[in-house]
């Protein structure tokens, strides 16, 4: 008689839980509560090799989309819109940053203007972009975006204002640059 | 005869005839005994029943793992639109930061930092 391994059941859902909780290494939920407006996207593995079969070859954008897809292990999203300023703190920035650094990670882009800030990072292996994560705040805004995987990021820019999203305005946009 | 006498005789007590306890007994016991034939104790509409209900099962499946993977789609392009969104984002902001201070107005700080 086949006896059920209860034990090793329950290891493997815990194994389950744990890879589940190490898709995005950042925790914003206490920020998000106080959100006006919040997108909170956690896409593991699993379900981008779901989603990319179901990416049609055919179509020019989905066909971009399902070549970026290639490796990745996760994306995280967290964008947050408060009704007023000083929902978040620095720490809360900080503790994003801490998981985010050198050796594995650098910073290759970081804006520090008056209210707002953005950073871009990546982590580099092997000659090659395996990682990427973006940190934009604003006084009353919070934008968070981490990739995990090798990710062409000449690619990944031309998505911005793709299927559905409004392109997201550099917060000085409407000041023209000096020529 | 009047009505009263009629009445009278109809419901006049009178016994069964012999044997007619016995006969009924044996009735019931012979109809339980008989097989019933009821359509879904039938092995082949039994099986019948089963692989209807495999293919449903299997129907219901398949409608789900799709709902499953447009979902997945859905959520990945719009994950990947906000990222390109981000990223395309700080770009602009980064030109207009070096735009301006090759314009020497030098109000913002702005450094790009080696990898």
């Amino acid at each position: 008689m086949r006896r059920v391994n209860w034990f090793g059941i329950l290891v493997l859902c815990c194994a389950a839980t744990a890879a589940g909780a190490q898709t995005c290494p950042f925790n914003l939920d206490h920020v998000a509560a106080k959100a006006k407006e919040s997108v909170d996207i956690t896409l593991d593995s699993t379900v981008l090799q779901l989603a990319g079969r179901f990416l049609s070859a055919a179509d020019a954008n989905q066909s971009d989309a399902k070549s970026l897809l290639n490796g990745l292990k996760a994306i995280c999203v967290r964008n947050y819109e408060f009704a007023k300023e000083g929902e978040y703190t620095p720490d809360d920035l900080q503790r994003v940053r801490n998981q985010l650094r050198p050796p594995l990670w650098n910073r290759i882009v970081n804006v520090q203007e008056k209210n707002e800030s953005s950073e871009v990072f990546t982590r580099t292996e092997g000659g090659r972009i395996t990682g990427f994560a973006v940190i934009a705040a604003e006084a009353k805004e919070l934008h968070v975006v981490y990739i995990d995987g090798p990710i062409d990021l000449d690619k990944l820019s031309r998505f911005g204002g793709q299927f559905g999203i409004p392109p997201i305005p550099a917060p000085d946009a409407a000041r023209k640059p000096s020529k | 005869m009047n009505l009263e006498d009629e009445l009278r005789k109809a419901l006049l007590r009178e016994e069964p005839p012999a044997g007619f306890a016995e006969r009924v007994l044996a009735r019931a016991a012979a109809q339980a005994d008989a097989p019933a034939h009821r359509w879904w104790r039938l092995p082949r509409m039994r099986l019948a029943a089963v692989a209807a209900c495999a293919v449903l099962l299997a129907l219901a499946g398949a409608g789900y793992r799709q709902w499953q993977g447009e979902m997945a789609k859905q959520r990945t392009l719009v994950a990947l639109g906000i990222a390109g969104g981000e990223l395309r984002a700080t770009q602009i902001r980064v030109r207009h930061i070096l735009a301006e201070r090759a314009g020497a107005t030098g109000e913002t700080g702005a450094r790009m930092e080696d990898r």
